[in-house]
């Protein structure tokens, strides 16, 4: 049987702990499974020279380095928990990078590349925001082949 | 406290431009939150869609806002800044002083001391809110409230843009699914 590559898109809501509890409960004994903890920030909008927002955009990046590394430790705890609930340090890690597409093709393209073969969501009640962004959930699984997909609800 | 004029013209078009350059609502929505705290060089900004059927408040992107005060709770239109359910602006200028709030104590442990929220309205239906939040007691410009309240009309009317494009993306892939032929290829990328 093929070691499980587990990948879990994770964004410090209530509800993706639900799921990073889904993959304790689950993996937590699977010795050669491996799980990646995955996050995409927004980057800066790109400016045009003579913009005066430009001169101020100092203060932008160090607000934006602060946000990320707030969220790079909360990566880091979520791999704590993974840890602490028998994961090898080997089998965990995380990747933290900048979001040039729409959340669902990051998470799409990660999982092609990286071979996943379980990709575990989180699902947030909320339905009005569905309403103008498309479902992450939908198009991933129309777009993922040979991934078991889990959505912790 | 001051009021001075913060989005000048060539802000305003700065911001504009970033909204415009978006293809996707939820990067256009962040390059926008970025941008405020940038040019009015305040706490944070957040973005909020409004649940029709419960009135909530369900956030679509943010900036300079931690995780934790973010998901301090549920957030009730009617409890929350209420006067935008009836698409007015809310201005708490001291947030220790109001009772308009409906997590002050949340607020002032983030750092929160003002908050400005302008109703995103298109054809009179209130779709969210655009929030702003100042680390100081804020006594915001009639000039910059008039340019928010334009940006939350631009919002609105992208938001109201990608409701229908998602509608018909969503047509258009069940369509693709059911006939062999691609109907519309222009819209298959999402």
């Amino acid at each position: 049987m093929v070691a499980p590559r587990i990948l879990l898109p994770y964004n410090f809501t209530i509800y993706d702990e639900k799921a990073l509890d889904f993959v304790i409960k689950t993996f937590a004994n699977q010795k050669d499974a491996k799980i990646t903890l995955f996050y995409t920030y927004t980057p800066l909008p790109e400016l045009d020279m003579e913009s005066p927002v430009l001169k101020q955009m100092k203060g932008a990046v160090r607000s934006l380095s602060k946000e990320l590394s707030e969220k790079e430790t909360g990566l880091e705890s979520a791999r704590e928990s993974l840890l602490r609930s028998g994961f090898s340090g080997d089998q965990v890690d995380y990747t933290f990078k900048k979001r040039m597409k729409s959340i669902a093709d990051e998470i799409i393209e990660t999982a092609s590349q990286g071979h996943y073969t379980v990709l575990v969501l989180s699902r947030q009640p909320g339905k009005a925001t569905r309403l103008f962004t498309r479902s992450v959930h939908n198009r991933v699984l129309a777009a993922l082949k040979n991934v078991t997909i889990c959505i912790a609800t | 406290m001051s009021s001075e004029v913060k989005i000048t013209i060539e802000t305003f078009k700065t911001v504009t431009k970033a909204i415009a350059q978006s293809d996707n609502l939820d990067i256009m929505a962040n390059h926008l939150a970025q941008l405020l705290v940038t040019a009015l060089d305040i706490k944070g900004c957040a973005i909020f869609v409004q649940d029709p059927d419960i009135k909530e408040l369900e956030i679509l992107a943010s900036f300079g806002l931690s995780p934790k005060y973010l998901s301090k709770g549920p957030l009730l239109a009617d409890m929350s800044l209420a006067a935008n359910l009836k698409g007015e602006p809310v201005i708490v200028a001291d947030v220790s002083k109001d009772k308009n709030i409906q997590y002050p104590e949340e607020a002032r442990k983030e750092g929160i001391a003002a908050i400005l929220s302008v109703p995103i309205v298109f054809l009179n239906e209130v779709l969210g809110a655009l929030r702003l939040y100042h680390y100081e007691t804020w006594q915001i410009s009639e000039q910059d409230l008039d340019s928010l309240h334009l940006l939350a009309e631009h919002v609105g009317l992208v938001m109201t843009y990608t409701r229908l494009l998602n509608a018909i993306q969503s047509i258009t892939e069940v369509i693709n699914l059911a006939l062999p032929t691609d109907l519309l290829p222009g819209l298959k990328k999402g």
